[in-house]
C-alpha cells in the first residue's frame, strides 16, 4: 500500500483564479480539458537513436525516448505533476509516467507504470517496457491477471458495486493506493505513441479524458512523415512527426500548456540533453512491472 | 499444417535461408515499407521496427520456430536485420538440437 498524494491539498492561494474556475465550477460530464499539438522535426531523434542503439543491448525506440521526454519535462513543470481530488488539487510525492501498450492477439490495452521516469536512464525505461510487452506477448497481461484476481474474490455483482463504490470514494477522498488494484492512478500522465505500421497521417487527436481522475494530462506522438517544412527560408522535405497534449484545464492553463509542450518538444527535437541529467539507480530501483 | 508443427516438423540449425525467407515474408507482410529491403538493411535505421512489432515477431518465432525469444533478446545485435535474427534462431534451433 502507498499514499502517492501529500496529505495536504494545494492551497487555493497558490492556484490561479483561472483554474479555480474550472476546478470549481466544472461538474461531470463538462470537459475541461485543453490540447496543445505540434510538429516534432525527427532526424535529430533518429540520429540519437542510430548512435546509441550502436552500443546499446537493449533496443531503443522513440516511444522510450518519448517516457525519458516526458518524466524530464514533469519534474520541470511541477505544476502538471498533480491530481484532482474532489474540489482540491494535491502534488504527487513522485514523478511517475504511465505508457499505454496494446497488445494486437488479445485486442487488449494495457497501462504500465513506470516509476520516477524523471530519473531513469534510456536503456532502463527500454527495458522495462520490453520486459511487459514480452510478457504480454505470452499472453500474461497485467490487467488480465487482475481482472481474475478481482473476478476471483469477489465474484458477480459484488465487484462492479465495490469498483463504483471506491471510483466514487477516491474520486472525493486522498486515499492509499494498493498496487493490483489502482496502479494506474499513481501518475498524472498517460503516453501514447501510436507510430505502429499502418497507422495513417495523424492531423489531429483528442485522447479521452480517462474516467478516472488522476488523468490530467495524455501526450500522443504520432509517426513520423516527409513533410514540406521551411528551412532558411527554403521549402524542403522534412521528417515531421505530430505531438499532441491534454491537459486538465483545472490544474493548467494554456500558457502552461504550452510551455510544458515547448520543453517536450526540445527534448525530442535533441534527445542528448536528456543523459545529462540520468539519476538512475540501476537495476535495483524498485519498478512495479 | 500450422505454424508450430511445421516448425517442429523440419525446421533445423541447417536452415538459414529458409529461415532467413519466412522473417522477411513475415515483415514483408506486417509493415507498411514499399521500398524491398535485403536481408542486411538495418531494421532500426530504416524505421522498420516499432513496438507493436516486435512484440508480433516474438510471437511468431515462437510459432514457427517454436524457440522462445527472451526479452533480452530484444536487442539491436539481434534484431538489427533479417540476417542477424535468423542468426539467432538458428543459435536457439541449435541449442535445443544439443539438448534434446
Amino acid at each position: 500500500m502507498q499514499w502517492p498524494l501529500l496529505p495536504k491539498p494545494v492551497p487555493a492561494d497558490e492556484i490561479p483564479f483561472y483554474n479555480l474556475h474550472y476546478l470549481y465550477g466544472c461538474r461531470r460530464p463538462a470537459d475541461p480539458t485543453i490540447v496543445w499539438g505540434t510538429d516534432i522535426p525527427t532526424e535529430g531523434l533518429t540520429e540519437y537513436l542510430r548512435h546509441r542503439n550502436r552500443e546499446s543491448k537493449t533496443l531503443l525506440s522513440p516511444a522510450h525516448v518519448l517516457v525519458q521526454a516526458v518524466g524530464r519535462a514533469l519534474v520541470r513543470h511541477r505544476e502538471l505533476n498533480r491530481r484532482i481530488v474532489g474540489r482540491r488539487i494535491f502534488d504527487f510525492r513522485d514523478v511517475h509516467v504511465r505508457m499505454m501498450t496494446f497488445n494486437r492477439q488479445l485486442r487488449e490495452v494495457e497501462v504500465l507504470l513506470i516509476r520516477n521516469a524523471d530519473t531513469l536512464s534510456l536503456e532502463r525505461i527500454a527495458r522495462i517496457l520490453w520486459k511487459n510487452q514480452h510478457r504480454a506477448a505470452s499472453g500474461n497481461m497485467m490487467d488480465h491477471e487482475d481482472k481474475a484476481w478481482l473476478r476471483k474474490r469477489f465474484p458477480g455483482p459484488l465487484l462492479g458495486w465495490i469498483i463504483r463504490t471506491y471510483l466514487y470514494l477516491d474520486s472525493r477522498f486522498n486515499l492509499p493506493k494498493v498496487d493490483r488494484i489502482d496502479r494506474i492512478a499513481c501518475s498524472p500522465v498517460l503516453v501514447n505513441y501510436l507510430a505502429f505500421s499502418g497507422a495513417p497521417p495523424m492531423r489531429g487527436y483528442k485522447p479521452s479524458s480517462y474516467p478516472h481522475e488522476s488523468s490530467t494530462l495524455s501526450v500522443t506522438l504520432g509517426r513520423a512523415e516527409a513533410r514540406p517544412v521551411v528551412q532558411d527560408g527554403q521549402v524542403v522535405v522534412g521528417q515531421v512527426a505530430p505531438l499532441f497534449v491534454r491537459a486538465d484545464h483545472r490544474i493548467t492553463s494554456a500558457y502552461g500548456l504550452a510551455q510544458f509542450t515547448e520543453t517536450l518538444r526540445r527534448l525530442l527535437i535533441d534527445p542528448a540533453q536528456m543523459e545529462t541529467d540520468v539519476l538512475d539507480c540501476g537495476e535495483n530501483s524498485s519498478q512495479a512491472a | 499444417m500450422n505454424d508450430k508443427l511445421m516448425g517442429n516438423s523440419f525446421m533445423d540449425d541447417r536452415d538459414l535461408p529458409q529461415i532467413q525467407q519466412r522473417l522477411a515474408d513475415f515483415l514483408h507482410q506486417h509493415t507498411d515499407v514499399c521500398e524491398d529491403f535485403a536481408l542486411t538493411t538495418d531494421l532500426i535505421d530504416a524505421g522498420i521496427l516499432d513496438s507493436l512489432l516486435v512484440t508480433d515477431l516474438v510471437l511468431f518465432v515462437s510459432r514457427t520456430f517454436a524457440v522462445e525469444l527472451t526479452a533480452r533478446d530484444i536487442s539491436p545485435e539481434h534484431m538489427g536485420s533479417v540476417e542477424r535474427m535468423a542468426r539467432l534462431v538458428q543459435d536457439k534451433l541449435a541449442k535445443r538440437s544439443r539438448a534434446a
